[in-house]
């Protein structure tokens, strides 16, 4: 039995913006499931909608059997949600913190004090128990919240961006009490827009893009949907070099980019020697090369025509911008 | 739900004594008003005196009269002393009002940080009535008014201003500072629901504290007011909550409503705070759970 399932699930915003656009899909009972997508795919939406705390516009939604709309408290006893934006009271220690979660979740005083330490330990806070968590690193903070929301147990545990924002050491960290939560039988229900998060993590994931599911399958299977290899190529002479390859039969796809020419081959070994022969051939040079197995990247370039990377050097070049701008008005 | 409530506010308390600047201005900033505000106008307003040995429980009126008539103004200035009180005693209590009013804001104030900071949501996703939330914030925010308008008190002796009935006169005012800001924190927390963020929330909040606070009898009695005030006063609640504080902290009617419920005297004036009062608490917790509940679908 899914323990997710939605059925044209849709949701618009004051009549106007939909943000999340007729999906339907299905998450197994103990799968690690990633929604994968840029910012304001629909991803948060999503989970909110899943997690009662979004009114859902049109229609249908089960979380572990239950009717979302029709039966929010009894939904609310079988999740965890770990948000986005962490939560965890600054003003209380990480154990007030937990107590007040146990309580809220009707749990006697004897579990309460039982969890807590467990939990604590799995996270590796056993130290901080009694530290006021406006002391705490971002990382740690993420990490109690991820401990908080397991302290009653929940069937399935919503994550949204879990690793946003840090850094690559509590990125691995946090992908490790992932991996061994789902050991133990809890579904994870996770969003991403990192590629390689999703890739390593996740059994399998749904892309999403403008509220809509794109695409959805295991990575392999949507990496198998390109149907090759990719080879990067950067001529001096893109557009004649474009025209010609257009003809040439070893190649099944090409999707011009801003970072060079992606061409989609079924064996790139010997797709390289080829090129360099073709294009010779008019007279063009190649400037650089590069040969890569498909990643999650290519896959939602070839759904979406739009490279997930894009967005994310967009934005390092807006603050480099600002903080130039900065420096000369001082 | 009332246990989620209480659990609710625990939190609450312990963020606010942990804040330990908060807890300093919070009692300042009254207690400034007060001692600025008090001694500014101890001269100035007809029927107060310098002196707190005014004789307990006399009539507003009998200082009017004293007022009116064509005495030597040293003969005056020794009856006017005997028959009235200081300006500060008769301001404190609408301090202490005060001071209950602003703390009950609170309530809202916490609900629109919550929300900021993705805690509501955390509440929300849990197996808890939505109710339970509001009445959580309404709890501590009594808690926390009621403590604060005793130190206030306590305070206000400190810096000349005169306590008549003693600690009777304290814990009398205690049920009607409950029912005040329970109120009042009702509808701060329906406020809060409902605006986006703090500055808003400031800005609407603001737009109701300083009219409710100037309409009423915490500054000036209501009988000295214009008849159109005096008619606002009549309708504002901080009104019968400054009115019974008064009655209970000085043991007689200099209070606002002393010229209108002089007659039915400080246990009848306090009747009519209490139906009052009550009928405000019910009135704003119905509103604002209806909001709150519409807000929170």
């Amino acid at each position: 039995m899914p323990i997710v399932e939605t059925n044209n699930l849709t949701k618009v915003y004051g009549g106007k913006f939909t943000a999340v656009d007729h999906i339907s899909f299905q998450v197994e009972e103990g799968e690690i499931f990633g929604f994968l997508g840029p910012n304001g795919a629909g991803k948060t939406t999503t989970v909110h909608m899943l997690c009662t705390l979004t009114e859902i516009t049109e229609g249908e939604a089960k979380v572990a059997g239950i009717d979302v709309r029709k039966q929010p408290d009894e939904v609310r006893k079988k999740i965890g949600l770990v948000p986005q934006d962490i939560s965890v009271d600054d003003e209380l220690t990480a154990r007030e913190n937990m107590e007040l979660h146990g309580k809220l979740y009707h749990m006697p005083k004897s579990l309460i004090n039982k969890r807590i330490p467990e939990l604590l330990e799995v996270v590796e806070l056993t130290e901080w128990e009694n530290a006021l968590v406006k002391t705490f690193s971002g990382g740690m903070r993420r990490r109690l919240e991820i401990a908080e929301g397991l302290m009653h147990r929940p069937d399935i545990l919503f994550l949204d961006e879990p690793t946003l924002g840090l850094d690559p050491t509590s990125r691995a960290s946090i992908w490790e009490y992932m991996r061994s939560l789902n050991k133990e039988g809890i579904t994870i229900f996770m969003t991403t827009h990192y590629m390689d998060e999703a890739d390593k993590l996740c059994d399998r994931i749904a892309i999403i893009d403008y509220g809509k599911i794109v695409g959805i399958g295991t990575p392999e299977e949507l990496k198998g949907m390109l149907g090759g290899d990719i080879i990067t190529v950067n001529a001096n002479d893109r557009e004649a070099f474009l025209n010609h390859i257009k003809n040439l039969d070893f190649v099944t796809e090409i999707l011009p980019q801003e970072d060079g020419i992606r061409i989609t081959v079924n064996r790139g070994e010997t797709a390289i020697p080829k090129l360099f022969r073709e294009a010779n051939k008019i007279g063009v040079d190649i400037e650089s090369i590069s040969l890569n197995r498909p990643t999650l990247d290519d896959v939602f370039i070839k759904f979406t025509g739009r490279s997930l990377r894009e967005e994310k050097t967009d934005r390092i070049e807006l603050f480099k911008r600002m903080m130039l701008m900065k420096r000369r008005r001082k | 739900m009332l246990a989620e409530a209480w659990y609710i506010a625990v939190r609450e308390i312990k963020h606010f004594y942990r804040r330990r600047i908060q807890i300093v201005t919070s009692l300042a900033t009254p207690i400034i008003w007060l001692a600025l505000f008090g001694y500014a106008l101890s001269g100035g307003l007809p029927g107060f005196s310098l002196s707190n040995i005014g004789i307990q429980g006399i009539p507003t009126q009998l200082t009017f009269i004293i007022l009116a008539l064509g005495l030597d103004p040293v003969i005056k200035y020794v009856l006017l002393n005997l028959t009235s009180i200081s300006y500060i005693s008769f301001l404190s209590s609408g301090i202490v009002a005060m001071t209950v009013m602003f703390t009950a804001m609170f309530a809202g104030v916490s609900i629109v940080w919550d929300k900021r900071f993705g805690y509501l949501n955390k509440l929300l996703i849990s197996p808890i009535p939505r109710t339970s939330i509001m009445l959580g914030k309404m709890i501590s925010a009594t808690i926390r008014a009621m403590i604060q308008g005793i130190i206030i008190m306590v305070l206000a002796v400190l810096i000349g201003a005169r306590i008549y009935t003693g600690p009777i006169g304290v814990m009398i005012a205690i049920p009607y500072m409950i029912l005040f800001t329970l109120g009042f924190s009702g509808m701060s927390t329906a406020v809060g629901i409902k605006l986006a963020d703090h500055e808003e929330f400031f800005g609407v909040i603001n737009l109701i504290l300083l009219p409710l606070f100037f309409a009423s009898g915490a500054l000036v009695p209501v009988e000295l007011m214009p008849g159109w005030l005096q008619a606002v006063a009549y309708v504002n609640p901080l009104t019968y909550a400054v009115d019974a504080i008064r009655n209970a902290m000085l043991g007689g009617v200099f209070g606002p409503l002393g010229g209108g419920y002089a007659l039915i005297g400080i246990g009848g004036s306090l009747l009519v705070d209490a139906a009052a009062l009550s009928m405000f608490v019910v009135a704003m917790v119905s509103i604002g759970v209806t909001i709150f509940r519409k807000a929170l679908k």
